[in-house]
């Protein structure tokens, strides 16, 4: 077959192939479900690969600053700096004592290595406070967001409540994160968190200052930060046992993954693959739904001909009048506000093979008018061979070619429809496509704010040019070889 | 000059299809919501929640006008009568406008920018065929790659390219119409809107120029070597006629008859673009006052739109099929 030696023609299915292999794999590709991954890391995140460029190396990625919660072995204890120290020498009665407990012997249902800090009961007379401190280094410029925090449990019946403050020291301040009365409860761990984008959180280090972004005043420098967890123990009777675990500091990155996050943190990449399959799915379902009517009509027309042929063409004509897209809408606009429940995409596949046979079915008729002319046609029919049967067996079987060409042209004009209709915002909710990111990127791109978020923008535009593209070159080969009209002379 | 029957027959054929078109939009927006979806069309021509911001009266001329409470084949009679009257209801958005002054204010914008969107497409595309037809080398080549790539690019992603290239990052032209149009003393009257019009005008238009000169160009490159290929064109070159006068005379002639028919079929399309490109450009146009209503939910605007694009791209294909007849003499005499 000339078209296999044809380039043009390779490269358009290598780029298919591509896109298929993508869209079939997908989950593979990326851990994350593109409908529900929010918050994977800050919004309008680059992607990793792009810290190679100077304005974007000192991008912080998702780092988790305390590792392992903190207390992960009894050498770790050594990285924390507790108040009133670790004191076993002078009498145990009066010194508060920190060791590391192992995840078996953790209480409650925590499987977590903690600290035990023991608090004796003379001590109990009077409010305690401790202090427990780690040292992280932060080497990024400033991030958008972190949270931090912290397990507890209070082995103590008599007390009720804890108050507990966590704060940070380091070059650019110190600030206090929170500040917090906590219920106790001697059987179950209590969790202390903060949210830098939290409005606690924003109360606390900027109280005149209602729209600041913490996360970046907390942490405006490079350098040692220290973070600080205070517990004040009321007065108790007999001695108190705190557990402490799961300690976190965790930054949320401006650098995520192979192609970054859109504006709610979701991964580009994820979206991107996925979008593969919504595409390619939807061109491919369109397009066959349409070269199935098209057929259906042409053959019809350009077989029986006659009086069959012209309103079949008439109708064909009229109906070519009306533009895809506006009818496209109204229909959508009217099946949505009624009360009829269908899903968009299927809806959306079904509408668009239904409106685009008329082209086609031309082009159909065409060559069933002169293939009802062949001579062996001729002779099938004056042999009495039922119509419909001459059609199965004579006809059909020679507009395979033509059929092919016109698929080949029909596919990209779903797909670039659907990815339309996906702009302008008619998409299933749950269903990711090229066209949608594309919607969904526009408000960033023209806002001066956010800067072009290329990552963003560039691989689903590109993608729908490929694969169009593609189609269209290898629909350009099947023509040169199967459309006799279109056959090139030298 | 063709024969005057043709003409008639195109005309009445013209006609019916408009009528037909009509009929499509009451099947759509009366026969189906009522019989299959259970909607009341009363809704489609009166906001829901009327009762608050269309006084009594209004509601009762749209009423009376359209029958609104009876059997459907008064409704019918009296939906063709509003039609043919361009009476076309009054917007659901706030100031209830009446529809028809909506269109006239929006449509002149479109037609402007599609119509000159498919001659220029015509024109450059028919030249630069002519020329690839012509030199088959490397502009050939050249040429036929640059109508692939932009056939199959994605018109909003065109026109969001250049949007972000030159209106956020150059500042050469505005974001939306809007912003072109009003100045601190108001709106731009006479010569200043119409130039400030043209101005924002011009990068939707250079978007839907983009996706629109490929088909032309392989249309004419395609027709114009088969042409080129036919005796008449050897027997003229034999006979010494320049060079010149062949390729005006006879080769592009006779080239030109797909791209007139292309014309006509591309209309449908270009409005189809017209609507996105206006769509990502906020031009306020046909398109665009479309895609606003829709998503407003603004049924009678919707209709109305709805009827003008099909009519326009009816009353499209006629001209086109004239000036066929005009171009091509073997129609004259069917």
């Amino acid at each position: 077959m000339k078209i296999l030696k044809n380039k043009t023609a390779l490269t358009g299915f290598g780029i298919i192939l591509f896109f298929s292999i993508m869209a079939v794999i997908a989950p593979l590709l990326t851990p994350e479900n593109p409908v529900n991954s929010i918050g994977l890391a800050s919004p309008l995140s680059v992607p990793e690969w792009a810290t190679v460029f100077p304005q974007y190396r000192s991008l912080p990625p998702n780092t988790q600053y305390i590792h392992g919660g903190g207390f992960t072995s009894e050498t770790e204890l050594n990285s924390w700096r507790f108040s009133p120290a670790n004191n076993t020498l002078t009498d145990s009665n009066m010194s508060i004592h920190y060791s590391w407990v192992n995840p078996s012997a953790s209480p409650s249902n925590l499987n977590e290595p903690s600290l035990k800090i023991v608090v004796p009961s003379p001590m109990n007379m009077e409010e305690t406070t401790l202090t427990l401190s780690t040292e992280f280094t932060y080497k990024y410029s400033p991030p958008h967001r972190f949270i931090t925090g912290f397990e507890l449990l209070v082995a103590n019946t008599t007390t009720t409540q804890i108050r507990v403050t966590i704060t940070i020291a380091g070059p650019s301040g110190n600030y206090t994160l929170l500040q917090q009365t906590v219920p106790t409860n001697a059987n179950t761990w209590i969790r202390v968190s903060a949210d830098s984008a939290s409005e606690q959180m924003i109360q606390q280090v900027t109280p005149n200052n209602p729209l600041a972004q913490v996360a970046p005043i907390v942490l405006g420098r490079v350098g040692n930060y220290t973070l600080s967890l205070t517990l004040m123990l009321p007065k108790a009777t007999g001695s108190t046992v705190v557990y402490v675990s799961s300690v976190s500091f965790y930054v949320y990155g401006s650098v995520y993954g192979v192609l970054g996050t859109d504006d709610q943190g979701r991964s580009v990449w994820s979206q991107f693959v996925y979008g593969a399959r919504t595409s390619l799915e939807v061109g491919l379902l369109a397009a066959l739904l349409t070269i199935a009517l098209a057929t259906l009509v042409g053959v019809s027309a350009g077989y029986y001909a006659g009086f069959v042929d012209e309103t079949l063409m008439r109708i064909n004509d009229i109906l070519l009048s009306i533009p895809v897209l506006p009818l496209l809408l109204v229909l959508i606009l009217v099946i949505d506000i009624s009360s009829v429940k269908v899903d968009l995409n299927n809806l959306i596949i079904l509408l668009i093979g239904l409106l685009g046979w008329q082209v086609y079915a031309r082009a159909i008729r065409s060559q069933s008018l002169s293939l009802r002319e062949r001579v062996y046609v001729q002779a099938a029919r004056t042999l009495g061979v039922r119509p419909r049967v001459i059609i199965r067996r004579h006809i059909i079987p020679h507009l395979t070619g033509l059929i092919f060409a016109l698929l080949a042209q029909a596919v990209p004009t779903a797909i670039l429809l659907q990815a339309a209709l996906a702009y302008l915002g008619f998409f299933d909710p749950n269903i990711f496509s090229w066209g949608r990111m594309l919607g969904e990127a526009q408000a960033y791109v023209v806002s001066p704010v956010s800067g072009f978020v290329w990552w963003w923008f560039l691989p689903p535009g590109i993608a729908i040019a490929l694969v169009s593209m593609a189609f269209i070159l290898i629909g350009n080969a099947l023509n040169e070889e199967f459309n006799p009209k279109l056959q090139e002379r030298t | 000059m063709p024969e005057l029957g043709y003409i008639l027959r195109r005309l009445g054929y013209a006609i019916l299809t408009i009528f037909i078109i009509a009929n499509i939009n009451f099947l759509i927006f009366q026969l189906i919501p009522q019989g299959l979806l259970n909607i009341n069309p009363v809704y489609f021509f009166i906001p829901a929640s009327a009762g608050s911001s269309w006084p009594p009266s209004l509601i009762l001329q749209v009423e009376s006008t359209l029958g609104l409470n009876q059997p459907w084949d008064v409704r019918y009679l009296k939906y063709i009568e509003a039609m043919f009257t361009a009476h076309f209801g009054y917007s659901f958005q706030a100031g209830h406008q009446p529809v028809s002054q909506i269109l006239e204010e929006y449509a002149p914008r479109t037609i402007l920018l599609i119509s000159t969107v498919l001659i220029a497409s015509a024109v450059a595309g028919s030249l630069l065929g002519a020329k690839a037809a012509i030199n088959r080398g490397r502009l050939d080549k050249f040429l036929q790659l640059t109508s692939f790539s932009t056939f199959s690019l994605p018109d909003f992603w065109i026109g969001l390219m250049l949007l972000f290239l030159l209106s956020v990052k150059f500042h050469l032209f505005p974001i939306s119409l809007s912003t072109a149009e009003t100045t601190p003393n108001g709106s731009y009257t006479g010569i200043n809107y119409v130039t400030h019009l043209l101005w924002a005008m011009t990068l939707p238009w250079v978007t839907l120029f983009i996706v629109t000169f490929g088909s032309y160009l392989v249309i004419v490159r395609n027709t114009m070597i088969n042409v080129l290929a036919e005796d008449y064109i050897r027997m003229a070159k034999v006979r010494g006629i320049p060079n010149r006068l062949i390729l005006s005379k006879y080769a592009m002639r006779n080239s030109i008859l797909p791209v007139i028919s292309t014309l006509g079929i591309q209309l449908a399309k270009t409005l189809t673009g017209a609507v996105i490109a206006e769509t990502v450009f906020s031009f306020q146009g046909l398109g665009y006052t479309l895609f606003v209503s829709i998503e407003n939910q603004d049924f009678p605007t919707v209709q109305a739109i709805f009827f003008i694009v099909a009519v326009l791209v009816v009353l499209g294909n006629l001209l086109v099929d004239i000036t066929y007849s005009f171009i091509d003499p073997r129609i004259r005499f069917r």
